[in-house]
């Protein structure tokens, strides 16, 4: 035994303490440091049955346009939002304002209401500086998921999803998204695809379209 | 549940406090509706929007309301109700238990030169006979017109503050005039209302050279024997909205205001060049168009848009955790050497 072998074995467990604690480091700092994710549509549309959503309690009635009324509140069975509605206008610029609450969407007011004949739309984010946001999960709806609009006359109107789709911004459909179809529509919006942290947006739009099928209480009630 | 949970917060909120209801363009008891930032406050535009209130009263105290609006928007020189820019009028009507209590238009737009703005409100109060009445004062066109050029045609003149009707003060000060309209053509018909509506428009209006400001109030009252009708519930879905045109319109450029301050009491007339054609053909009779924003809208901030990966995060803590307990054994090693040499010194 030499004075020297217990010296040199220290040694080793210290240059061993130095590499495991460059590993870690390494490797948490590689763990916690941003990693792109892309909010897109979901590969399968139909990865789930549409939600039923909640029927009124009569007979769902024909959809015919209804008379103007400011939305008050929104519910998303599907996605779990039931959230009141803020009122949304235009900008200086002439682009649509974003609500300033990212937990509260925005209707659009100078556009029809929900339930007029025409498309009514809904803006909301989806997150916020801090994490997801009020239609964080819009993009996952199908085809058949219902979504709720309260009236502030009383009524609530319940549409059915139709598309969901996603556009880059610069071929954002706003005639398509804003302008009538003919029927009443209601319109939800937020952002998706892939963030940009250059601009501090996202490239591209979720837009889903749903058009009316039940009112409650009925029209013409 | 929970939407009919955040119904009755709403039901209750609009009780408690009808008047301050955020949009307010047709909801008793106040209305408001073409000002900023719903209508542009550049130049070159040609603003016509309208209000008609009809407020009744019966004799056993039942109060309703019914409020039509309508709203176009256009380049400079297009005419109601071709509207391209927003794709023709919105139109709509809504009736309300409440009495309409104020009205609210057409204030601080177009403020850029070369536009134009046509603003009317009509209040017609059917109450029952008897109904005592109070004068309806005015506060009109103070400060408007004062721009190199400009043409004045108010009636009647009124300075009453708190006025019932405050409208076209501080407008169209920029100098000239748009197409040979009077700069500022504003008045007040009724001289007496049998309920308490203020009107409160086009003030500091069309402030850019070569703009003109025409709005006008009306108050009339009918004093009616019998009850008059005590509509409460909003009507739904009976075709009291009304259409517009779907306006093919073929906008060319919202005009450009070229307008500047004239100098005052030149006499030099600072004409707006706004241009615009429209060609709107009337809607099928439901549809109710509205604005085309610009642009997509900026819904993200991006909080969602990265994630941790857990698995690098994991090897990571087991990596510190390792060298923790290397650390450990180093420490240790280092001390048995120094025990052995102190152990064989004693012996």
């Amino acid at each position: 035994m030499t004075p020297a072998g217990p010296d040199r074995t220290g040694r080793r467990w210290w240059v061993a303490v130095g590499v495991l604690v460059l590993v870690g480091a390494g490797c948490l700092w590689a763990g916690v440091r941003s990693h792109p994710v892309t909010l897109g549509l979901p590969d399968r549309p139909a990865h789930r049955a549409p939600a039923t959503g909640v029927r009124p309690a009569s007979a769902p009635t024909p959809p015919v346009g209804l008379a103007r009324s400011v939305p008050v509140a929104l519910g998303i069975p599907a996605i779990g939002v039931s959230v009141f509605v803020s009122q949304l206008g235009l900008n200086a610029d002439r682009t649509v304002q974003v609500p300033t609450d990212s937990g509260v969407p925005g209707w659009f007011r100078l556009g029809p209401s929900p339930g007029q004949v025409g498309s009514a739309v809904i803006l909301g984010h989806v997150d916020s500086q801090q994490g997801p946001a009020v239609f964080f999960n819009l993009r996952l709806l199908v085809p058949g998921d219902r979504v709720e609009v309260g009236l502030a006359d009383g009524a609530v109107v319940t549409f059915a999803v139709t598309s969901v789709a996603m556009y880059t911004k610069d071929q954002f459909p706003a005639q398509q998204v804003y302008g009538s179809h003919g029927y009443p529509g209601l319109q939800l919006v937020t952002c998706g695809g892939t963030f940009d942290a250059q601009t501090g947006h996202y490239l591209s739009n979720i837009v889903v379209s749903t058009t009316l099928v039940t009112t409650h209480p009925s029209a013409g009630a | 549940m929970g939407l009919l949970a955040v119904l009755s917060v709403v039901a209750w909120s609009a009780l408690a406090a009808p008047g301050q209801a955020q949009a307010a363009v047709n909801t008793a008891p106040s209305v408001s509706q073409c000002n900023p930032p719903d209508m542009p406050t550049s130049a070159g535009f040609q603003i016509t929007c309208a209000v008609t209130v009809v407020n009744n009263t019966s004799s056993t105290g039942a109060t309703s309301s019914t409020v039509t609006i309508s709203a176009c928007e256009g380049a400079a020189g297009v005419v109601f109700p071709s509207c391209p820019l927003n794709l023709g009028p919105v139109v709509s009507t809504t009736s309300s238990s409440q009495l309409v209590t104020s009205v609210n238009q057409c204030n601080g737009i177009v403020t850029g030169g070369g536009s134009n703005v046509y603003c009317d409100v009509t209040v017609t109060n059917n109450v029952p006979v008897g109904t005592t009445t109070a004068g309806v004062t005015v506060d009109q066109c103070i400060g408007s017109a004062t721009g190199g050029g400009s043409t004045v045609r108010c009636a009647p003149n009124g300075s009453t503050t708190s006025a019932t009707v405050t409208q076209c003060n501080g407008s169209a000060t920029g100098g000239g005039t748009y197409a040979g309209e009077p700069t500022v053509g504003c008045t007040v018909t009724g001289a007496t209302s049998a309920l308490p509506v203020t009107v409160n428009q086009c003030n500091g209006t069309a402030t850019g050279g070569g703009s003109a400001v025409t709005c006008a109030t009306t108050v009339r009252n009918n004093f009616v024997a019998s009850v008059p009708p005590t509509t409460t519930a909003p009507t739904v879905g009976s075709g009291t909205t009304t259409v517009p045109a779907t306006g093919a319109g073929s906008t060319t450029v919202p005009g450009s205001g070229s307008g500047t301050t004239g100098s005052s009491g030149s006499g030099s007339s600072v004409t707006g060049t706004g241009t615009g054609t429209g060609t709107g053909s009337s809607g099928s009779g439901t549809t109710v168009p509205g604005v085309v924003p610009l642009g997509a809208p900026a819904t993200g901030r991006g909080g969602a848009s990265r994630t941790d990966d857990t698995t690098e995060i994991a090897l990571g803590l087991l990596a510190l955790a390792g060298a923790g307990g290397a650390a450990a054994l180093a420490q240790r090693r280092r001390r048995v050497p120094a025990e052995s040499v102190e152990s064989s010194e004693d012996e």
